[in-house]
């Protein structure tokens, strides 16, 4: 009687081992297929399975995509940006201030939260929208009084290393990729960021 | 007689996913992984705690109304987690990185862990924009560690346990639970999808075809800590390079499961991540990328057992030297 006792809680124990195991290899199978094809969410793979993967990976972040340098490595970017004090009429209050995002424009930024903040700036260039709606708003908040900000999204190709080893370092003629004016107190602006 | 056969390769298969997945797996190179990970992430939230009204509140860069929508909308999850007021963004943020240090040292359980990988994915949905390779990376490694009993070796909560139980002899070892296993072998396969995908997407690329593709990155100011032009004399260097970080990065989700190649794979890939560090300062990045490798180590080879095994004598009494 005892041993049927005792063996029956061990039988118990090894099954609920077993089908705790084969749970957990369903949920190994689908957590292996979220960070296989959300890495690659734009293949056929991803656009067929996103509405079963997506959730799940949104929440925990696996839904990323590993393209660091890829497909090739980035060109110097940022932003100019004249912030304009003018009245309702038009005439300017103060005179004009010029600045740029990153601060320190083409040069090296070691400090770790500025790399952030140039880190930020590409997330919202790589977007046109979004440098429309967020960047602006961003600099009438920074700049209190201002009446409109002009943006310049600027890239320097960097020289290809053909012309560098000849000796040709300085960047290719820089290209405007964007130039906007942002009014601090237009209401349609608004209208836009709430579209976003 | 067929399906005899499929059912002996089904059982074989069986026993060897289990074998990989539910096997007990070494606590001591789980515990150094905690320590790195948890350690890294805390020194480089500690920085980002001067900067958390610019980045997540409604007077910096991104109101938290549209911290979902500037993604693009099959990225987006259900919520954000940071249900705070932008008053208390410091004390929140601060709390993170408590929390952080805490597992570095070992201190409470998975819940602690758990509240981590909560303020961490609460802080990348927030601001998305802001978020380093490292704390992507990092973020994900951390939400893995949560489920591990990562607290068992080189902890205080073990040294306290131990203390406790007042044994004459030093405890008996822990072993892995069944969570644990799973998740030690996540973070080993998350770190080779990540380096497989990397390689895979740079093939895409004009440049790396080119073999120059480094070169863009050493005379991009805003990517670099120093003046490398210099470099552009030795073009041979830079080609070779462009072309091994491919190769590494396509070929170490396979090497590193082969024993015989296993220890170059790593060796080389420490080699690439403290050059990644040293040229670009990417230092949580490559810290990042590097705790996993730990998982791959085998520990008794290191000798950090017996390291283990001094420290723990050395708090125990500190009059006698490790």
């Amino acid at each position: 009687m005892s041993t049927t006792g005792a063996a029956r809680p061990a039988s118990n124990r090894q099954a609920y081992s077993k089908l705790a195991r084969i749970l957990l290899s369903l949920f190994i199978c689908f957590h292996l297929v979220v960070i296989l094809v959300l890495a690659n969410g734009s293949s056929f793979l991803g656009r067929s399975l996103e509405p079963w993967l997506a959730p799940y990976g949104n929440v925990l972040a696996l839904n990323l995509t590993w393209t660091f340098f890829a497909p090739d490595p980035a060109h110097t970017m940022f932003i100019r940006y004249l912030v304009y004090f003018d009245d309702d009429l038009g005439t300017e209050r103060k005179s004009p201030i010029e600045g740029y995002v990153p601060e320190e424009k083409d040069q090296i930024v070691i400090d770790t939260s500025k790399r952030r903040y140039l880190y930020a700036m590409r997330f919202l260039i790589l977007d046109q929208k979004r440098m429309k709606t967020l960047l602006g708003p961003f600099l009438c908040r920074k700049y209190p009084g201002a009446s409109s900000i002009s943006l310049e999204e600027i890239l320097e190709p960097i020289p290809n290393l053909d012309l560098a080893r000849i000796g040709d370092l300085k960047p290719s003629e820089e290209r405007k990729m964007l130039t906007y004016t942002h009014h601090c107190n237009d209401l349609s602006e608004k209208n836009e960021e709430a579209e976003l | 007689m067929k399906s005899l056969g499929l059912q002996k390769v089904w059982k074989k298969v069986w026993t060897a996913w289990q074998d990989f997945w539910f096997s007990p797996v070494p606590l001591l190179n789980l515990a150094l992984f905690r320590i790195l990970l948890a350690g890294t992430l805390a020194a480089q939230y500690i920085s980002r705690q001067f900067d958390v009204s610019l980045f997540y509140t409604d007077q910096g860069i991104l109101p938290k109304a549209l911290s979902l929508k500037v993604l693009p909308e099959n990225y987006r999850p259900f919520a954000i987690f940071s249900f705070w007021p932008d008053s208390w963004v410091p004390f929140v943020h601060a709390t993170f990185v408590l929390l952080l240090l805490c597992l570095c040292l070992g201190i409470g359980n998975r819940l602690i862990a758990l509240t981590a990988s909560f303020l961490h994915l609460a802080f990348i949905h927030r601001n998305y924009g802001i978020a380093f390779g490292a704390d992507q990376v990092g973020g994900i490694f951390l939400i893995y560690l949560s489920f591990t009993n990562c607290n068992q070796r080189l902890s205080v909560t073990s040294f306290l346990k131990q203390k406790i139980a007042r044994a004459q002899e030093p405890m008996e070892s822990p072993q892995s639970d069944l969570l644990t296993s799973i998740f030690y072998r996540m973070i080993q396969i998350q770190l080779c999808v990540i380096y497989a995908y990397s390689g895979m997407e740079k093939l895409k690329g004009q440049t790396w075809w080119d073999g120059t593709a480094l070169w863009s990155v050493f005379a991009n100011p805003q990517m670099v800590i120093g003046n490398f032009l210099w470099l552009r004399h030795f073009p041979f260097l830079i080609v070779f390079l462009s072309f091994s970080t491919l190769l590494f990065e396509i070929y170490f989700p396979v090497l590193v499961w082969v024993k015989t190649l296993r220890k170059p794979a790593l060796i080389v890939g420490l080699m690439f991540h403290l050059g990644i560090g040293f040229v670009m300062a990417l230092w949580s990045f490559s810290l990042v990328m590097l705790a996993p490798y730990l998982l791959f180590l085998d520990i008794s080879e290191a000798g950090l057992s017996r390291i283990e095994t001094l420290f723990t004598k050395w708090i125990r009494n500190p009059a006698i030297s490790p």
